[in-house]
């Protein structure tokens, strides 16, 4: 046995040691501490507003996308290969600069506000959709319904059109044919897909910070700001760790049993023909395309003319384009590198240990960014405090966090080339490690650079952890969008919005929505 | 082509895939009950004809009629769930998330009966055991089976079978095709079958039409289809038929392998022959007419294919037992079997 799995072993290790220190900080004040801070009107109303807004936000992306994906795979719908990209490009936005220029349309003082005011309409005054629990359901829905749309794509595609043939034959209508037969089918996708558009709003700070819902994580995050007792913070954090883990449990428990269905359809379906049903059908792509898409599109370009007529300084913006993509390109590294002993010990000697390291080695990506930065933070004051405030710990945090995104694409590049080349030049008379580095590695370099590509964009994305481990008077792009939209300063959070958006959407489309959506059929059937 | 109070009736029937015709002008009359095979190489618009039965493709025109209601025409259109036309596919595709059981009980409806109509059509099939199984714990022969149950079940007017073997290994295709031959008999339904495999079709079925470029050339018994194929293109996908170049005078045509009755125009035509229309008899090793040598031979147990080169220099495949087959390189005399013949035009007009 070479160095591989005791290398992976450390990693896994490292990344999960930071989680213990939380539950150690959180018992600090004894077990009636934890239990006393956590069985509290506080939590059971915080228990009770983030559930709420979870299932809320599970549902209505459900029922988004259903319609969505449907519409785009299985009928005549006009454009409907053009919709199908643009109906996955709100996955562009983070969700603080989607929930910025929601209020900044709509919210009080916002486009919309002005010209009710304006025009004396005040029926044109929508403010109520961008504050509390319909601010965060409308963005977080509208911003995070992707995850399942692009999963149920693809699955509908792979749905044999002979199964629902089958069905109408033996006498079950088109609706019918729908719920009995093909929403069986994509069931996986629809829980996956579910599954981390809950997990997504768990997690999610900025847009709840922004629209001013107060989940767990802004309770979390205020906690850790205003009170000295910092155990209380951790209890919440650890709750809401409990209530993350119990949604993964959850959808395993329901997907449990499912059988396995022919894996690809020899042909596809033929295009449902929407008739008089096409208007409406383009009307809804319009409404969410133009929610999703334009809207935020508009709103930041136009607040970046006026921050730019107003002389805005842009100067300032350049540090923190320059720290996000310092940190951001920091932790890709760190990730990419990381993620090679655990990927190459699973894929060339799969076992239950092996196995067991790369899910220890996904944990982060399970865990809301807050509850890493400040298991992080626990851990440093105690044991490493030199860490604290440093960039390094930042680093540590978005490589913890993002380490499952490095580690897919390694694996997966690592798991489609055939040994047999390896093989071939052992046989030659290389050793392992010179085969690693002459053939193994530069053979996977595109997968670890999409890897590498992927960790970079999500952490110069990340703000919970960025907001608590940046080092006193460090700005990146995320902490500059989020300080001018929770101050309604719109012209300080267009600029680096802006900036976000250009370095994050080609990447995101490329690496993310285009495979997504690409029919692995290829060419017309 | 027609039949006595066909249940089918596919009168003028056009399918097209945006510019290209796949079905043109197909007609085609279905027997009340027994199996019709609708046979002709891939591509030739078979399926599309038969989705068109079933109601998942919408021709432009032209009209199908089920017994005595019109299914689709100019101005009429019968959604796929209200046809009573049951559908096996070539997979199977039975739903993977049910039970068998569940699968067969899917298109039925009030719950005592379909328990009992579910029971009796599963040992119809001979699967009344594997009510409780999911289809990915079935062989692929099973699951035609219980395909096939499931589209009996609710006693549709006619069962259509696209291709229901083609996804089965060759060692099993054999035993599932004569079962669900027996099968489809036992029911009484009337079945429409589409293959490419023509010995399928004579196998299975007691009538078969021929389909080419998207239209029925012929539909008759097989007997009939092997004997007199109504026109070359027909001749040619029955398969093994040679056309040799004769000359016809006065209802006989004469060929480098004898003279023999025909139905023709005086003239130069092609006498269409089938390998076991001629006989080889040994013969002295003197060129004359009608003299060749066995050149070649595939073996099949029992019966063998010989090529025999003529002496004129055409050559020829005769099948012959392989007990009466003379060793490769014999001088042999070639006899045609006492005709008639049918004679195709020279390939010029044909």
């Amino acid at each position: 046995m070479g160095p591989t799995p005791w290398l992976a072993c450390a990693v896994a290790a490292a990344v999960t040691l930071p989680l213990v220190y939380l539950v150690v900080r959180a018992g600090a004040g004894g077990g009636a501490g934890f239990v006393r801070a956590v069985v509290s009107d506080l939590t059971a109303r915080l228990l009770g507003r983030t559930l709420l807004l979870t299932l809320a936000v599970g549902g209505a992306s459900l029922a988004l996308a259903l319609p969505v994906a449907w519409l785009v795979v299985r009928t005549d719908l006009p454009g409907r290969r053009t919709w199908a990209v643009l109906a996955a490009l709100p996955l562009v936005f983070p969700s603080y600069v989607a929930a910025f220029t929601w209020v900044a349309f709509f919210g009080v003082g916002g486009y919309l506000d002005r010209w009710a005011l304006a025009l004396g309409a005040p029926w044109l005054d929508l403010s109520w959709l961008a504050e509390g629990f319909p601010g965060a359901l409308a963005v977080l829905t509208l911003f995070s319904y992707p995850y399942i749309y692009l999963l149920l794509v693809a699955a509908l595609r792979d749905v044999d059109p002979a199964l629902e043939e089958s069905a109408r034959s033996l006498g079950c209508g088109r609706w019918r044919t729908f719920l009995r037969v093909t929403v069986p089918q994509v069931r996986p996708a629809l829980s996956a897909g579910t599954l981390l558009v809950v997990l997504y709003t768990l997690s999610d700070f900025g847009a709840v910070s922004i629209v001013r819902y107060n989940t767990f994580t802004l309770a979390i995050y205020n906690a850790y700001r205003g009170l000295f007792d910092r155990s209380v913070a951790a209890s919440l954090a650890i709750v809401l760790v409990l209530l993350t883990v119990g949604f993964i449990a959850l959808e395993a428990f329901l997907s449990r049993g499912q059988r396995p269905g022919r894996v690809r359809a020899a042909r596809r379906s033929r295009p449902v023909p929407l008739g008089p049903w096409r208007a409406p059908a383009t009307a809804l792509l319009t409404l969410v395309v133009g929610s999703g898409l334009a809207l935020p599109v508009a709103v930041v370009i136009s607040w970046v003319v006026r921050a730019v007529a107003l002389g805005n300084p842009l100067g300032r913006v350049g540090g923190a384009l320059l720290a996000s993509v310092q940190v951001s390109l920091l932790a890709a590294v760190a990730a990419v590198v990381l993620s090679l002993p655990a990927a190459l010990w699973s894929v060339r000697q799969p076992g239950t240990l092996s196995h067991l390291v790369e899910r220890v080695t996904h944990a982060g990506y399970a865990l809301p960014g807050l509850v890493v930065a400040l298991a992080l933070v626990f851990f440093a004051t105690r044991t490493l405090m030199p860490l604290y405030q440093t960039t390094t710990l930042l680093v540590a945090a978005y490589v913890i966090r993002f380490l499952p995104e490095a580690l897919a694409a390694t694996r997966s590049s690592l798991a489609s080339l055939s040994p047999v080349f390896e093989e071939a030049a052992r046989s030659l008379g290389r050793t392992r490690g010179q085969v690693t580095r002459q053939l193994v590695l530069p053979l996977i370099r595109p997968g670890l650079l999409a890897g590498g590509g992927l960790v970079f964009l999500t952490a110069m994305k990340e703000l919970p952890a960025t907001l608590i481990l940046r080092p006193t008077g460090m700005e990146t792009l995320a902490t500059r969008v989020w300080s001018g939209a929770s101050e309604a300063i719109w012209s300080l959070a267009a600029v680096p919005s802006l900036l976000l958006l250009l370095a994050s959407a080609p990447p995101m489309y490329l690496l993310v929505i285009r495979p997504a959506l690409a029919d692995r059929r290829g060419g017309a059937g | 082509m027609t039949v006595a109070r066909p249940v089918l009736q596919v009168r003028d029937l056009v399918v097209r895939y945006g510019g290209v015709t796949a079905v043109d002008r197909a007609c085609l009359d279905i027997p009340a009950a027994g199996v019709t095979a609708l046979v002709g190489p891939s591509g030739c618009g078979k399926t599309s004809l038969l989705r068109a039965v079933a109601g998942f493709e919408a021709p432009v025109a032209g009209s199908v009629t089920l017994g005595d209601r019109v299914l689709c025409a100019p101005g009429t259109w019968v959604e796929p769930e209200r046809r009573e036309v049951g559908m096996v596919f070539q997979e199977g595709a039975l739903f993977p998330h049910l039970t068998v059981g569940e699968n067969v009980r899917f298109g039925l409806a009030g719950r005592r009966e379909r328990e009992r109509r579910a029971r009796e059509i599963l040992s119809l099939v001979g699967l009344l055991e594997l009510e409780g199984r999911y289809p990915d714990e079935l062989s692929g022969g099973q699951q035609q089976r219980v395909a096939l149950a499931r589209a009996l079940a609710p006693s549709p007017r006619l069962i259509l079978l696209d291709e229901p073997f083609a996804a089965l290994d060759p060692g099993l295709r054999e035993q599932v095709r004569s079962e669900v031959g027996q099968i489809l008999r036992r029911s009484g339904a009337a079945a429409l079958l589409v293959t490419h495999d023509q010995e399928e079709a004579f196998s299975l079925a007691e009538r078969v039409a021929v389909m080419v470029d998207g239209r029925i050339l012929q539909a008759s018994s097989p007997e009939d289809l092997y004997r007199e194929p109504a026109s070359l293109q027909v001749a040619e996908f029955i398969g093994a038929g040679q056309l040799v170049g004769c000359e016809v005078l006065e209802g006989r045509a004469y060929s480098a392998f004898g003279e023999t009755p025909c139905v023709a125009e005086d003239g130069s035509g092609r006498l269409f022959v089938r390998p076991e229309d001629l006989l080889l008899c040994p013969a002295p090793d003197v060129r004359g007419r009608r003299m060749g040598a066995v050149v070649a031979r595939r073996f099949f147990g029992h019966d063998v294919v010989d090529r025999v080169r003529m002496d004129s220099g055409e050559e020829i495949e005769v099948r012959l037992l392989s007990s009466s087959a003379l060793p490769v390189g014999s001088r042999v005399r070639v006899t045609l079997r006492p005709g008639p013949f049918r004679v195709f035009p020279p390939r010029s007009s044909g």
